[in-house]
C-alpha cells in the first residue's frame, strides 16, 4: 500500500498535435516503465484506427514509478490519459474528475490554440491543478516568448510557471517530474472510512470483457470482494483488479487514491455508468459522488446497410461496439426508401466517421449513411413541442408553428491575417459575432454563436483551408434558437427520397437545391437506367439534373471458358457498389447522399 | 451414361503479338516452344484419364497454327492415348492468315481436324493497319480459298469491331464476303481495353455492334452468344460449353477447365508451369467453386436462348425489376437479354452477384 502523500494522479491535455502523446513517451522512459525500443509504438494510443488518425479516442492510464532522488521517496504517478479531439470533450471531463492536476501542453511554435482554451475550461471546472508545459523547443522555429504572453493573457497563469521542453529530444523533461510532485496536490481521502470508488472510464476488451477504470477515493478495495454501484444497486465480485504500467498488472488490492482497473462478472458496458460510485456490497452509509452528466449526441445520421450487407449484420455490429463506445446511440428507423436502418447520435461529426470507418473495416459491412442533422426543436398548430433529430419527421408547413436549432458557442484563435476570410466564412455560416480578443500582436481569440448545423456541412475543412492550417476550432452547445428553416426535398426519377432531404435556412435553399442537384449528377455513375435528380421545396421543383443511361459495359470475349475470371470481374465490378443503395432501380453511391456536406 | 467432355489446349506463342490482345501469349521462340510442347504432352499424361469421353478438342492460343506438324502429331496421339475420344468428335484449330499454307492445311484436316477458326480480324486495309497486323486482305482470302482445298466446311473468321477506322458500309463489305465465300461462323469481338472509355467511344462501339447485328442478320447468321454467330447447324459445339455448363478440361499455360462443379485454371507464368510439372504437379493455380445457378445465370445471359426461369431463384425481385423495365425478356421458359441491351450485359449481370 502506498502512502497518499506519494500518489500523484494528472493528465495531459493539449491541442491536436501539440505532443501529448511524444510527451507521454518521454514520461514512461524516464520512469523505465518501457524501454526506448518499444517505444516506436506510441504506447497510448492502441486501436489501429486511432494511430492512423493520429488521435486518443479511448481513455486509458499508465501507473509511473519514480524514485525522488532528492528525498529518496518512491513515488506512485498516474497519467491519466485524454483524447484529444473537440468530439470528445465529454471524455475528457470525466478523465479530468480522477486527477488532481494537469499538464497544458503547448507547442511553442503554435501558441495557445482553440483546444488549449477549451481544454484549460475544462480543467478549471475540476479544480485542477495546471503545469503549462512549453513543448518544441528544439524547433528554432518556436515562438517561446509569444507563447508565454498567450499563456498569461489566455490562460492567466504566470510565465515563470511554465516548463520549457523538447518531448521529442528530451530536453528539460527532467524539471517535469520535480514539478509535477511539488506543485500537484496528492489526493485526499481516508483509508479507514468504508470504500468509496469512482468510474470514470470502461470499454469492453475482446479476450477480457468489460474493464472499468476507478479512482479509489476512499477505503480499500481488494480482489473476490463483493461490490455495488450505487446508481442501480447492481452487485458484482472483484474477478480482477491491478494497473497498467502500461502491461496489465494484476494486484491483491487497490487503496485510498489510487487510480486502476477492475475486472469483474459485468456482462455489459451498458450496466457500467460512468460517474458511478462504488462500495461494498454491505456498506450503506456511502453519498454517491456528483455524477456525470450523460454524452449528449449532438449529430444524428441514419446508417442502412449498404449493397450486400443486411439489416442483422448491422444490428449485430452496432450492438458489438455500443459494447466499448457508451456515448454511441442508436434506435430503429425505417425508411420507406432505404429500408431498415438506425438512426445513430454521435458527439460530433469525427465521432461519425469513426464509428462509420470500424462498422466497415472491423466487421466488414457495406454501409449508406445520410447526411448528419442535428437536433431540431419543433412547434406544431396545435403547440405541441417535440424534437426531430430527421429532415423526414418535420410536419408539413401548414402544420408547423415554428423550428429552433441548436446554436453553439464557437472559440476560433487565428493568426490575424486570415481574419477577414475567416468572419465572412462565419457569416456565410449564419455566424452571431460575440467578442475578439487579441491574445498577442497578431493572434486573435473569436467568440461566435453558430448554427451547430452549418458546422456539420464542411466547416472545419474550410477553415483549415481558408487559414492555411493556421486557424483552430472548439466548441460547446449553447441554446436552442428559433429560425426560418425549410425543408428540401431530394426526388430520384420522381420520387422524394427521405434520406436525401434536408432541412435548410429559407434563404439558403435555392443555391442548396442547386449545388446538390449538379454534386449528385457528379457522383452518381452511369447505370442501367437514367437517373433524373430533383430538388424541391414544397413540391415545387428548383433545380434538376440527369445522369444519362450507360451505353456499354460487356466483356465480349469469353476467355477460353475462364469462368471464374468473369466472375471476378463481377465481383470486382460489385465491389464498387459496395457504399451504394439501391434506390428504386438505380444505384445511388455513398458521395450522394452525402453531397449536402460538400457543397458551399 | 458417362459425361463427355471439351479439351481446351493451350498454346502460348505468336510470331508477333497483337498490342490488344488480352490472352496469355508472349513472342515465339523455337527452344521454348519445343520445350513447351514436351510439358504439354507431360501434362496430359498426368491429367489423362481414360475414363472421360472426350467430344471437342480446341486448340486455342496464342497462335496453335504454328505447333509443327510431327507436334500435333504428338499432342492429338497423346490425347488419345490418355483420353477416350468419341466417334465424331469435333477438332477445331484456330490460326492466323500467315501462319497458314495448303500444305499444313491439308496436313491438318488429314490428321483429324474438322474445324478450323481463322483470325481475319477485317477484310478492311485501314482495319488491319489500325490493329497492326501482319497479314492483308488479300491474304485472308487466298487463306480461306486453301482452307476450303484442304476439305474444309466447318470455318469460323474473327472479327474485331469498333475502329475508328469502321463504319456500315466497311462491315457490310467484310460481312458480306463472308457471306459470299459461304462460311458458316463468325466471332466478332468489340475491341476492349485500348481505347478511353468515354461517351464518344461507347457510342461508336454501339453503334457498330448494332449495326453487325443487323446486317449479319440480314445476310442469314444467328447470333447464338454475345459474340457469335452462324447459320444453323454450325453453331461451336465446344464453346457453346462454356456457357451452358457443360464440363471441359483445360490443358496447357492459363488453361481453364470445369469438371465436377469446380472452376479451375492453370497458372500464366511459364516457368512456373514447367516447374510444378517438373515435380509431377498438375499446374493449377486456382480453383472455385461457383454455385451453380449463379454459374448458369452468369454464362447463360450470354446466349440468345438464354437462361431456364427457374435458375433465378434467389433473384426473384430482381428479375422482376428487369423484366419490368424490358432489359431482359421471357420466352419459353427462358430469361435472355433484350436484344438491343445486349451491350450492358456485365451491368446486368452484377445485379446477379
Ligand atoms: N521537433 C519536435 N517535434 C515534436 C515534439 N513533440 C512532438 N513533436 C512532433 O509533433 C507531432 C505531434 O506530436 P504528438 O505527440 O503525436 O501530438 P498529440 O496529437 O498531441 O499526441 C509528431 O510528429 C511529433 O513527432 C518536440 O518537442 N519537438
Ligand atoms: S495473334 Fe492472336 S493470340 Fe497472338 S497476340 Fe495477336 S490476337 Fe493475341
Amino acid at each position: 500500500m502506498s502512502k497518499l502523500k506519494n500518489i500523484r494522479n494528472f493528465s495531459i491535455i493539449a491541442h491536436i498535435d501539440h505532443g501529448k502523446t511524444t510527451l507521454s513517451d518521454r514520461l514512461l522512459e524516464i520512469t523505465n516503465a518501457v524501454t526506448k525500443r518499444d517505444m516506436q509504438e506510441q504506447l497510448l494510443d492502441s486501436m489501429d484506427l486511432e494511430r492512423e488518425r493520429g488521435i486518443t479516442i479511448k481513455s486509458h492510464f499508465v501507473r509511473l514509478e519514480y524514485k525522488d532522488t532528492r528525498t529518496n521517496e518512491d513515488y506512485i504517478l498516474n497519467l491519466i490519459d485524454t483524447p484529444g479531439h473537440i468530439d470528445f470533450t465529454y471524455e475528457v471531463s470525466r478523465s479530468l474528475a480522477a486527477c488532481e492536476g494537469a499538464l497544458l501542453v503547448v507547442d511553442a511554435t503554435q501558441g495557445v490554440e482553440a483546444q488549449t482554451v477549451a481544454n484549460t475550461y475544462l480543467a478549471m471546472e475540476n479544480d485542477l491543478t495546471l503545469i503549462p508545459v512549453m513543448n518544441k523547443i528544439d524547433l528554432a522555429s518556436n515562438e517561446l516568448e509569444k507563447s508565454l504572453d498567450q499563456v498569461e493573457t489566455v490562460i492567466g497563469i504566470d510565465r515563470e510557471e511554465a516548463i520549457n521542453v523538447s518531448a521529442k529530444t528530451g530536453l528539460g523533461i527532467d524539471e517535469l517530474i520535480p514539478a509535477i510532485i511539488d506543485r500537484i496536490e496528492p489526493p485526499k481521502g481516508d483509508i479507514d472510512k468504508p470504500l468509496k470508488a469512482l468510474i470514470f472510464d470502461s470499454w469492453f476488451d475482446e479476450y477480457r470483457g468489460v474493464i472499468i477504470l476507478v479512482k479509489i477515493i476512499d477505503g480499500k478495495i481488494n480482489k473476490n470482494d463483493k461490490i455495488k454501484f450505487l446508481s442501480n444497486n447492481a452487485n458484482y465480485d472483484v474477478n480482477e483488479l491491478g494497473v497498467f504500467k502500461p502491461a496489465p498488472l494484476p494486484l491483491k488490492s487497490l487503496s485510498v487514491g489510487e487510480v486502476g482497473y477492475i475486472i469483474g462478472s459485468i456482462k455489459n458496458v451498458s450496466e457500467v455508468k460512468i460517474g458511478d460510485t462504488i462500495t461494498h456490497l454491505k456498506v450503506n452509509t456511502v453519498e454517491p459522488m456528483p455524477g456525470f452528466k450523460e454524452p449528449q449526441p449532438m449529430v444524428f445520421s441514419g446508417f442502412y446497410p449498404g449493397e450486400g450487407s443486411s439489416h442483422e449484420e448491422l444490428r449485430d455490429s452496432i450492438e458489438k461496439l455500443t459494447l466499448n463506445d457508451s456515448s454511441f446511440k442508436y434506435e430503429p428507423e425505417t425508411s420507406p426508401i432505404l429500408g431498415i436502418g438506425f438512426r445513430c447520435g454521435f458527439l460530433g461529426l469525427l465521432h461519425k466517421e469513426i464509428i462509420q470507418e470500424r462498422l466497415e473495416r472491423e466487421y466488414d459491412l457495406s454501409i449508406v449513411t445520410t447526411a448528419p442533422s442535428v437536433k431540431y426543436r419543433v412547434t406544431n398548430k396545435k403547440g405541441e413541442v417535440f424534437e426531430i433529430e430527421s429532415p423526414a419527421g418535420l410536419p408539413e408547413p401548414q402544420q408547423l408553428e415554428m423550428i429552433e436549432e441548436p446554436y453553439i458557442e464557437a472559440i476560433i484563435i487565428t493568426p490575424e491575417e486570415h481574419l477577414g476570410n475567416i468572419i465572412k466564412l462565419l457569416q456565410n455560416r449564419r455566424g452571431i459575432h460575440k467578442k475578439m480578443d487579441y491574445i498577442s500582436s497578431e493572434r486573435v481569440h473569436l467568440t461566435y454563436d453558430l448554427p451547430l448545423a452549418e458546422v456539420l456541412y464542411d466547416f472545419f475543412n474550410k477553415l483549415k483551408s481558408i487559414s492555411r492550417g493556421y486557424a483552430s476550432f472548439d466548441y460547446e452547445f449553447k441554446e436552442y434558437v428559433e429560425s426560418p428553416l425549410i425543408k428540401l426535398d431530394i426526388l430520384i426519377n420522381g420520387d422524394p427520397v427521405d434520406a436525401l432531404a434536408l432541412i435548410v435556412h429559407r434563404e439558403k435553399a435555392y443555391n442548396v437545391g442547386n449545388l446538390i442537384a449538379s454534386k449528385m449528377k457528379a457522383v452518381i455513375p452511369k447505370q442501367l437506367f437514367e437517373v433524373i435528380i430533383q430538388a424541391a421545396i414544397h413540391k415545387k421543383v428548383i433545380a434538376r439534373t440527369v445522369v444519362k443511361a450507360m451505353r456499354k459495359n460487356v466483356l465480349a470475349k469469353c476467355y477460353g471458358g475462364d469462368i471464374s475470371r468473369k466472375m471476378k470481374l463481377l465481383d470486382k465490378q460489385k465491389k464498387g457498389k459496395k457504399r451504394m443503395k439501391r434506390i428504386g432501380k438505380v444505384d445511388i453511391p455513398q458521395e450522394a447522399f452525402l453531397a449536402a456536406l460538400e457543397i458551399d | 451414361m458417362k459425361n463427355s467432355f471439351g479439351l481446351y489446349i493451350h498454346y502460348p506463342f505468336c510470331k508477333r503479338v497483337c498490342y490488344y490482345c488480352h490472352f496469355t501469349k508472349q513472342n515465339f521462340d523455337k527452344e521454348l516452344s519445343d520445350k513447351y510442347i514436351d510439358f504439354l504432352l507431360k501434362e496430359l499424361e498426368l491429367k489423362g484419364d481414360k475414363n472421360k469421353i472426350i467430344d471437342t478438342v480446341y486448340f486455342g492460343g496464342g497462335s496453335p497454327g504454328l505447333i509443327e506438324k510431327d507436334n500435333i502429331t504428338e499432342i492429338l496421339k497423346t490425347i488419345s492415348d490418355y483420353y477416350t475420344l468419341s466417334n465424331n468428335t469435333e477438332i477445331t484449330i484456330e490460326i492466323n492468315p500467315e501462319d497458314a499454307d495448303l500444305d499444313k492445311l491439308r496436313f491438318l484436316n488429314k490428321i483429324g481436324f474438322n474445324r478450323i477458326s481463322i483470325g481475319t480480324q477485317s477484310f478492311n486495309s485501314d482495319d488491319l493497319k489500325y490493329l497492326k497486323r501482319s497479314h492483308s486482305a488479300g491474304l485472308s482470302l487466298s487463306v480461306i480459298n486453301d482452307v476450303k482445298t484442304a476439305g474444309f466446311t466447318n470455318i469460323n473468321t474473327d472479327f474485331i469491331i469498333g475502329l475508328p477506322t469502321q463504319s456500315k458500309e466497311t462491315l457490310f463489305h467484310g460481312f458480306n464476303t463472308v457471306k459470299d465465300l459461304a462460311i458458316p461462323h463468325l466471332s466478332v469481338y468489340v475491341l476492349e481495353g485500348v481505347k478511353e472509355e468515354n461517351d464518344n467511344e461507347n457510342k461508336l462501339d454501339e453503334y457498330l455492334y448494332f449495326q453487325t447485328d443487323a446486317i449479319l442478320k440480314n445476310l442469314g447468321y444467328f447470333r447464338y452468344e454475345v459474340s457469335n454467330y452462324s447459320v444453323s447447324n454450325y453453331e461451336s459445339i465446344h464453346n457453346s460449353k462454356y456457357w451452358k455448363n457443360k464440363e471441359y478440361i483445360g490443358v496447357g499455360l492459363s488453361a481453364s477447365g470445369y469438371e465436377n462443379g469446380i472452376d479451375y485454371k492453370n497458372t500464366e507464368n511459364l516457368y512456373e508451369y514447367f516447374e510444378l510439372i517438373k515435380e509431377k504437379k498438375l499446374p493449377i493455380k486456382e480453383k472455385s467453386q461457383i454455385i451453380k445457378m449463379d454459374r448458369h445465370i452468369i454464362t447463360g445471359l450470354r446466349t440468345s436462348k438464354g437462361v431456364k426461369i427457374n435458375h433465378f431463384k434467389k433473384h426473384q425481385e430482381t428479375l422482376k425489376m428487369l423484366l419490368k423495365e424490358q432489359i431482359l425478356i421471357e420466352r419459353n421458359g427462358y430469361i435472355s437479354i433484350k436484344n438491343n441491351k445486349i451491350l450492358l450485359l456485365n451491368e446486368i449481370l452484377t445485379y446477379f452477384r
